[in-house]
């Protein structure tokens, strides 16, 4: 049996390539996808490049100097204050001055000196930015050989930036030059005090960080690299859809002894390629016109873009068009023209430019809801990527609640691709979705089960946030607690088995349940937790993890404030009610689910791995240490699924280890106390785990002679 | 080998209301047979072979191909058959030899199988001009060919054309007919979907007149003369459609 699943899944995979071969052959060969592909980011980034030196980098450049020009009414004038500054340690840089100008910081302002008979005039027409006229206190016009002091009057026009800009730096010089002056003469009268006893010095801030700048360079190039892919993904996601239909050839397709989910998987794989090959030709494009034109530096720094950045890019990318490529799926699946596909993806556009401006913004964090906000998250990610600050907590989320977001939007294509509605009628293809069906289902689908995990991803993700508001009302926060894991795990799978009328009791394998199973489900609960717990040590250990203080004395201030409440009230809350809603919902409804598209094995080992992936998402730090040990205690609840064909020894084996996790953190200073205290960041002893592994082989040897062969009844039966 | 019994289909309408376009039709085709299936635009004939096929389900009744019903095994029924839709495109891109290797592989058959069959179908429907051409630049009488081919290339026992000669040209329709008769030598069960009377008369030995989603007429030729008194199949329809004679104005469109 295995050996044929086997063959079937390598006939279906082989199937799947040379569909999507045609498919990419029909799209390849169509110009209109070359130009999207290769001529726009051809002309694309050099054009931007272009923009981008003229609109930003003038603004944020700090290499090039501002340039005034000062007017006096002669040349003597001109000379004479040179002089002057000069004498004073303060002299200006003059255009012409080649020594002063190589040995000068690049930003300095350079000046240049210029004659007009009314510098009011020239200052109005913009032809100098200053106007300085020389004057001695008897006479209207300074001589040196008579005159000890020279009145410098600054003429500037204020409404014009450059002009204040140029007069401040004069008045300045002036000054700094004249209290050179001071001390001058004070030293040579013999007074050693500073003429000037307060010396201020002002520095321009060159990096400006994202928090306090207009816009953030850094995410606008994912942003601009997430639109370029959208569109190469738009044309072949119409084409192979909705123009397949208007062409006339989806009949004919769908009249081949094929599964529809096969022709759109195939369809799908093309897409998500044209959409890979687009953002590959828009990335080398982007990175060569940045290197090229000096905007690497400009953008990411010193050290331009990595190839470890540009790799981290292209994973998100890809992570980007497999999303979007299976939207666009879901919605151009139900047009049944070119015009109507495209009607119905201009408002996807405008959707999905909101929360891609809005990861523009400055000061915008990748964290709570933007997590899991479709587009939103992605841009964030690539921003935080770009400018090296992204963190594996919020990439796992973003990564997994983007992979549901697409599983969903596949299963709904597939629903959609090829319908009755959609081939035939002028009816909406959506209601196809919709429709109940008129008899009862032996199993749950898995598109139903990719829909559920994508509602219950965010929404557990959501509560659990919520739920770090009740901060303080220990048992608000228990009850809460289960109320929301009963209506997420339980409530969800409930509600979509009833819409698609599968019938509770038989998906679930209830009631039959071998009381062997229970006592071997009972045995391997109880031993499983040393597994589990060395499982979080050596993660821990691996990650070399550092918590700090402050976020010890938290969870010390909550496990103590959970020991203010009765012990059967912590279990009954923490361990009891997770343990009988996450099986309804994880070997359940979905496992079966699973078993409808794959092996049990690969059921298995996808239900368990979900599992494990629902226990990382939490804002708690050590969350992250819960995935391999929530895994691997999914993969032997799983397999107990698969062997005993019901829920029921899975939800004892699961409420007995979370019961005895709970009990052995709840009494532990009592258990300390008698020598037997259970460090959560220390290994076990030898003889523990030894005891441990014992049970767990045990527990699974009784399972397995105490129940029948699987293959009489398996669990999508 | 096709069995078609009590076969309706109903659209629901805005208000609440039903659209019955095939109304209780009912008629057997055995191997080796031509069936003619008759009707101005709207009578149901698509519809009723759509469903024969599993593309659409029925309201009521069911159709079985070779033993296996359409609503209940899709697959197994849709290996069985070779479909000529009314307006089947072909993929612009994609060069006649590429379509039909790729239609033989979806249908299970072997590459050294495919290429067989495709040598075979080349010669006999006259594809070698235009085998290695994108199909966007064929005229309506290659394409037609093409279409034929393709639904032939799993070698199927069954064969459902719709308007096969729509768009043809007198010599297009010539072929057409001929290869129709070879299908009919080669034991084949075939149902047509047409307008064009005349051109059914020359293809088909037993016919099933359609009017309003119903069968109101069926038999060979000689008994449905017998029946209705008429010489041509134009003349029966005329008298025998609820639209009397005003079928006659509503010509083909």
């Amino acid at each position: 049996m295995t050996d044929q699943i086997a063959t079937n899944s390598n006939d279906r995979l082989r199937r799947l390539g040379r569909l999507t071969l045609k498919e990419l052959r029909e799209i390849l060969r169509d110009r209109r996808t070359i130009v999207t592909l290769l001529l726009m980011p051809l002309l694309l980034y050099p054009l931007m490049s272009i923009a981008f030196q003229q609109f930003f980098v003038s603004q944020l450049s700090t290499t090039k100097a501002p340039r005034y020009r000062l007017g006096f009414e002669n040349a003597n004038d001109g000379q004479y204050l040179a002089r002057l500054l000069r004498a004073g340690g303060a002299n200006l840089l003059e255009l012409g001055d080649e020594q002063g100008l190589a040995q000068s910081d690049p930003a300095q302002p350079v000046f240049e000196v210029a004659t007009r008979q009314s510098l009011t005039e020239g200052i109005e027409d913009y032809e100098i930015h200053l106007g300085l006229r020389l004057t001695s206190s008897g006479s209207q016009h300074y001589d040196p050989r008579h005159d000890l002091t020279v009145n410098v009057e600054i003429l500037y026009l204020k409404d014009w930036i450059a002009s204040r800009d140029a007069a401040t730096i004069v008045e300045n010089s002036l000054t700094a030059a004249n209290e050179n002056f001071l001390a001058m003469r004070l030293k040579t009268l013999g007074v050693s005090q500073p003429a000037a006893p307060i010396h201020v010095v002002r520095r321009t801030v060159k990096e400006v960080g994202t928090a306090t700048g207009a816009v953030s360079i850094t995410a606008v190039v994912p942003f601009i690299l997430i639109l370029m892919t959208v569109t190469g993904a738009v044309y072949p996601a119409i084409d192979l859809t909705a123009g397949e239909r208007e062409r006339g050839t989806l009949e004919i397709l769908v009249a081949a002894p094929i599964p529809r989910i096969g022709v759109l998987l195939a369809k799908y794989v093309a897409v998500l390629t044209v959409a890979l090959l687009t953002a590959i030709a828009n990335l080398t494009m982007m990175t060569v016109t940045v290197t090229v034109g000096g905007l690497g530096r400009l953008l990411f720094g010193d050290a331009g873009i990595s190839p470890g950045v540009l790799a981290a890019v292209f994973g998100l990318l890809l992570l980007f068009a497999a999303f979007f490529s299976a939207v666009l799926l879901a919605i151009t699946s139900s047009a049944r023209s070119f015009k109507e596909a495209q009607a119905y993806l201009i408002p996807l556009m405008l959707l999905a430019l909101g929360p891609g401006v809005l990861g523009l913004m400055p000061g915008v964090e990748l964290s709570g809801l933007l997590l899991v906000t479709p587009l939103a998250n992605i841009v964030l990610l690539g921003r935080d990527l770009f400018a090296l600050q992204a963190s594996g907590s919020a990439t796992l989320i973003v990564v997994v609640s983007t992979l549901l977001y697409a599983a969903t939007a596949i299963g709904v294509a597939a629903r959609i691709f090829g319908a009755e509605s959609v081939l035939y009628s002028t009816h909406s293809g959506w209601a196809d979705l919709l429709r109940r069906p008129s008899e009862a289902q032996p199993a749950p689908t898995a598109t139903a089960a990719g829909v559920c995990l994508a509602i219950m991803f965010p929404a557990y993700f959501f509560a659990l946030s919520a739920m770090e508001q009740l901060r303080g009302d220990i048992l608000g926060q228990q009850i809460a607690g289960a109320i929301m894991t009963a209506v997420i795990f339980g409530g969800v799978p409930l509600a979509a088995m009833r819409a698609r009328r599968v019938p509770i009791a038989p998906a679930f394998g209830l009631p039959a349940s071998p009381a062997i199973s229970i006592g071997a489900a009972l045995v391997l609960g109880l031993s499983f937790w040393v597994i589990g717990h060395e499982a979080v040590v050596s993660v821990q250990q691996v990650r070399e993890l550092t918590l700090v203080p402050k976020f010890i004395e938290l969870v010390q201030e909550y496990v103590a404030g959970l020991r203010n409440l009765p012990a059967i009230v912590v279990v009954l809350m923490m361990a009891v009610t997770p343990a009988i809603f996450e099986e309804i919902f994880f070997r359940g409804y979905l496992l079966p689910a699973l078993r409808t598209r794959m092996s049990p094995a690969a059921a298995i080992v996808l239900s368990a791995v979900a599992f494990g992936l629902f226990h990382g998402i939490n804002p708690n730090p050590l969350a992250a240490e819960r995935v391999l040990s929530s895994t691997l205690i999914g993969l032997v609840l799983g397999w107990v699924r698969w062997r005993t064909g019901t829920v029921l020894p899975g939800i004892v084996l699961h409420t007995v280890n979370n019961s005895l996790l709970i009990l052995l953190m709840y009494y532990e200073p009592q258990l300390t106390s008698a020598g037997i205290g259970i460090s959560h960041e220390q290994h076990l002893p030898p003889g523990w785990i030894a005891a441990g592994a014992l049970g767990v082989c045990a527990g699974a040897a009784l399972m397995f002679i105490g129940t029948r062969r699987p293959a009489e009844r398996d669990v999508a039966q | 080998m096709i069995d078609v019994r009590g076969l309706s289909k109903q659209y629901p309408l805005a208000g609440g209301r039903d659209l019955t376009a095939v109304d209780g039709v009912s008629f057997t085709v055995a191997a080796g047979e031509v069936y003619g299936l008759l009707g101005p635009n709207g009578a149901g004939k698509t519809t009723t072979l759509r469903m024969l096929l599993g593309l659409l389900r029925p309201t009521s009744g069911c159709a079985s191909i070779g033993g296996f019903r359409s609503d209940e095994f899709p697959d197994e029924v849709k290996r069985r058959v070779g479909l000529v839709a009314a307006n089947a495109g072909l993929y612009q891109y994609l060069t006649p030899r590429e379509m039909l290797l790729f239609f033989a592989d979806l249908y299970g058959i072997s590459p050294s199988g495919a290429r067989g069959e495709l040598a075979r179908l080349t010669k006999l429907l006259g594809l070698e001009e235009f085998l290695d051409r994108a199909c966007g630049t064929l005229s309506t009488g290659q394409r037609q060919r093409v279409n034929l081919a393709r639904a032939l290339i799993h070698r199927p026992p069954v064969m459902l054309l719709d308007e096969p000669t729509l768009g043809l040209d007198i010599l297009g329709t010539q072929v057409i007919i001929e290869f129709i008769s070879l299908l009919r030598d080669e034991g084949k069960a075939v149902i047509i979907c047409t307008h064009h009377l005349d051109d059914a008369e020359r293809m088909c030995n037993r016919f099933g007149l359609m009017d309003k989603g119903r069968i109101v007429a069926e038999g060979r030729l000689d008994e449905l003369r017998t029946q209705t008194g008429c010489r041509s199949l134009v003349e029966m329809f005329l008298k025998l459609s609820v639209h009397g004679p005003a079928l006659a104005g509503a010509g083909s469109a």
